[in-house]
């Protein structure tokens, strides 16, 4: 589809989202009417919005979606099931008619517009006239966006009045009009109100003028040019009556009568006098005789120009948006203005300097602690900036649990929690689709039925409970059902059936839970056309890595499954602790540290299989990072430990030694060194050198799985 | 500019060729004229025209309301195809007049051009 508006279809997003909720919620209060009314605004909205951003066909659609529930809320007819599986039905269709690049099946709306009808013809005695689409203007969001196009046009109103005796003068129109599509494309309207019949007219002299609009890169002075050798016997006008570089986000522009008043048509009496009649300017002005056809021609024609202009410029510039609050962005402003102080200062000592004062390094210092305050404060504020909270997501697992519940035939309850915990907007975006997959997994695999779960003493109703609260660096995000918990024996039988393990290997029932994880593992016989045939839970171990988290799984017979991701909060700077072994430097994710020390010899003890310290009593693995990394340069004499924690395993890191704190930006390693498990990637500190990032969780696998 | 005047009961045709611009002004103006007092439907052919400017453009509109007036009609002849006029219209922003006097291709040339150009389209 060509033209799209960006605005519309965040709008259309929140909107049907809105839409869904509440049907949802109505299905419990069928009565409830803020709900019947909100879900028509709602639907209204759409409608109207949408035939303005000339989406007619879910302006149609929608629109006996919106009469059913206009009289739904008026209490013509009461809600039940059936209405409300025919709306949601609806608000799907709506979405595939806004969102989807496939074409749509004109059976599908037609069917649920069928069924509509089914509801709406008792009540309606007459046939329903065919409203005009409302166009009702639509208050553009709050936010800003910014114009990434290098040169910015300019939309010039140009009025040309040659006097009558410019031909004779050999002077050619065209022409002139021909070296103005050197600039841009102009739209031009001829005014030709003043030319007489054929018995009057002087046929050598010029009876027409001219209005042209032009959108162009150039200035004034580039139009002005090509008509300086005409200048003595014309009269020009240019106006610039929209500028890209104005920020300008109503996209609403000049009402007619203000464009005729600029035109120099009317005077702003007549303006104000026409206005107080209500009806259309144009219309009135022209039954006046205030104004001819043609110009009320060019002025509708300008007003239709720009606002194409407008809209064409808004579409180039949104790619995906973001809703940020105000308070965010005036916080940001201010940090900015810091920074630029800051700056000030240190341009004024670095000038000093040159003049041969000399700067103490006191105030160099100075300045420099403020830079990084101001930078720390810079990153946090931006990063802030891309946080949503997990709400969007885990309110678009409703619709799933019910659909799936039906589908499936067992009753399942949803319940969230933590659902204001803030992600980066990427992040949120990638987890989608493992969270649906996990659910549908739940939902398929681990519930029972009623029945079954009526027989072991359960409630009927299976519930399924999303989770999710911050920790440290990261996020935690269970997914924990109340159903039969894997099987031990049939994923070790599946196992040894795909060879993923030998048949006569002794796992742990958790070690054994994790084998879930493997590619082209599934436990049940038939797929099911939800869950799929056993692709699912790999790719999802996949998809989480990728956000450089983890995945891990729990489960007791009976009593059901929990599914925990760990997720870092932010992709790509982290706080680290910069350590160094040998000759090299690493860094280490700070939020996973726990303590640091030096390392004496008695902390040393012997074990069975692993060595560990004792630390103030407490048994705790350690790595040698010299060993492990092979580090040949010669051994210090004292040398330093770092306590880390991944998840619920601690590991102490014997490293050279600990350098300190250093802000991270991450940069990833080459796909050609993913071989090596340690290192999740690298950075380049500060004199320019590359220090590699410890990856904590593989390190902690090594100790737990004694590799 | 030649123009031949063919006159039928119902119609008088004018057959014009060569350049219809200012230097042809007048001549192009008296024979309008005497065409739209002959009979109730003048017919401008301008398949051979190769030039068309401004004075030409408004003495089409001139036509036009001259025949208004007189409550008789004045077309081009839509199957006699003419580049240049289309052009110049289309360059003088004489949409509507051309709308007027027009055949319907064109005016469906000229309305899509309109809509391409609101459009932000390159001019073809």
């Amino acid at each position: 589809m060509a033209d799209q508006s960006e605005y519309y279809r965040e709008e259309a997003r929140e909107l049907l989202e809105l839409i869904e909720q509440k049907l949802i919620d109505l299905e419990n209060q069928p009565e409830d009417t803020e709900l019947l009314h909100a879900i028509f605004r709602a639907f209204h909205t759409i409608k109207g919005s949408g035939s303005m951003f000339g989406y007619d066909e879910v302006a149609g659609f929608t629109h006996e979606i919106e009469t059913l529930f206009d009289y739904l809320r008026d209490k013509r007819i009461s809600s039940n099931k059936q209405i409300i599986d025919i709306a949601l039905a609806a608000k799907d269709h709506i979405s595939d008619l806004i969102f989807s690049s496939e074409a749509i099946d004109p059976e599908a709306g037609e069917s649920i517009l069928e069924s509509v009808r089914g509801y709406l013809a008792p009540l309606q005695s007459s046939l329903e006239s065919s409203e005009a689409a409302e166009k009702q203007p639509v208050p553009p969001p709050a936010t800003e966006s910014v114009e990434e196009n290098g040169t910015l046009e300019t939309t010039f109103r140009i009025t040309f009045s040659p006097q009558r005796e410019f031909f004779l003068r050999g002077a050619k129109v065209l022409s002139l009009l021909l070296e103005l599509e050197s600039l841009g494309t102009p739209l031009i309207f001829a005014h030709t109100g003043e030319i007489p019949t054929l018995e009057q007219i002087d046929p050598e002299l010029c009876y027409t003028s001219w209005t042209i609009l032009l959108t162009t890169t150039k200035d004034r002075n580039a139009i002005q040019d090509i008509f300086i050798f005409v200048e003595d016997y014309s009269e020009l006008h240019i106006n610039v009556i929209d500028d890209a570089a104005q920020l300008d986000i109503t996209s609403e522009y000049k009402r007619i009568g203000e464009i005729l008043y600029e035109q120099g048509y009317v005077d702003q009496e007549t303006v104000e006098s026409i206005m107080k009649q209500k009806e259309r300017f144009g219309e009135v002005a022209m039954k006046q005789g205030v104004v001819s056809k043609d110009a009320l021609d060019s002025a509708l024609g300008e007003q239709q120009y720009v606002r194409e202009v407008r809209r064409r410029r808004q579409q180039q510039q949104s790619g995906t948006t973001i809703r940020v609050k105000s308070e965010k962005l005036d916080d940001l402003v201010n940090l900015v203005g810091e920074i630029v102080t800051l700056q000030a200062r240190l341009a004024q000592y670095t000038e000093s300097a040159h003049d041969g004062d000399t700067v103490s390094v006191a105030e160099l210092e100075n300045v420099s602690e403020n830079m990084d305050r101001l930078t720390s404060e810079l990153r946090e504020n931006t990063m802030d900036i891309r946080m949503i909270p997990l709400a969007e997501t885990f309110n678009s697992f409703h619709r799933l649990v019910r659909d799936l519940s039906t589908e499936l035939g067992k009753e399942v309850e949803l319940v969230t929690s933590g659902a204001e915990t803030e992600l980066d907007k990427n992040i949120i975006d990638a987890l989608n689709d493992p969270l649906v997959h996990i659910i549908r997994n739940s939902i398929d695999h681990g519930l029972e039925s009623s029945e079954e779960r009526q027989k072991a003493g359960k409630a009927g109703s299976g519930t399924v409970n999303i989770s999710a609260e911050h920790s440290g660096a990261n996020v935690l995000i269970r997914i924990k059902d109340d159903g039969r918990g894997l099987s031990a024996d049939k994923i070790r039988k599946k196992a040894v059936q795909r060879r993923i393990i030998g048949k006569d290997s002794k796992l742990s029932d958790k070690d054994l839970y994790s084998l879930i994880f493997s590619p082209g593992f599934s436990t049940t016989e038939t797929a099911t056309s939800v869950s799929g045939r056993g692709v699912g839970m790999d790719v999802v171990k996949r998809n989480i890595e990728q956000l450089r988290g983890k995945v891990h799984i729990d489960s007791q017979p009976n009593l059901g499954t929990t599914i925990t991701l760990t997720i870092p909060l932010t992709l790509s700077i982290i706080d680290g602790l910069l350590v160094s072994i040998g000759l090299e430097r690493y860094v280490i994710n700070l939020s996973a540290v726990e303590e640091c020390f030096e390392l004496t010899p008695e902390l040393f003890q012997e074990g069975q299989r692993n060595e560990y310290l004792s630390i103030r009593g407490e048994i705790v693995p350690y790595i040698d990072l010299r060993e492990l990394f092979t580090v040949q340069a010669a051994v210090p004499q004292f040398r330093e430990i770092t306590v880390v924690k991944a998840g619920e395993s601690k590991v102490a890191l014997i490293v050279d030694s600990i350098i300190g704190q250093h802000q991270t930006v991450i940069k990833p390693l080459n796909a050609a060194l993913n071989f090596i498990q340690e290192v999740s990637g690298s950075t380049i500190l500060g004199d320019g050198t590359i220090a590699f990032i410890l990856d904590i969780n593989k390190l902690t696998e090594k100790i737990s799985t004694g590799v | 500019m030649d123009i031949e005047l063919q006159k039928n009961t119902h119609e008088t045709r004018l057959v014009c060729r060569g350049n219809a611009t200012a230097e042809a002004a007048s001549q192009i103006r008296d024979i309008l004229l005497e065409a739209l007092q002959l009979t109730p439907t003048v017919m401008i052919d301008l398949a051979k025209v190769e030039k068309v400017d401004t004075t030409f453009l408004q003495l089409l509109v001139s036509a036009e309301r001259t025949a208004k007036e007189k409550d008789k009609s004045i077309q081009i002849d839509p199957s006699a195809y003419c580049e240049a006029l289309i052009k110049s219209a289309m360059r003088g922003g004489f949409y509507r007049e051309a709308e007027h006097l027009g055949s319907s291709s064109t005016n469906t040339i000229l309305a899509d051009y309109y809509t391409q150009v609101m459009q932000g389209g390159d001019r073809g």
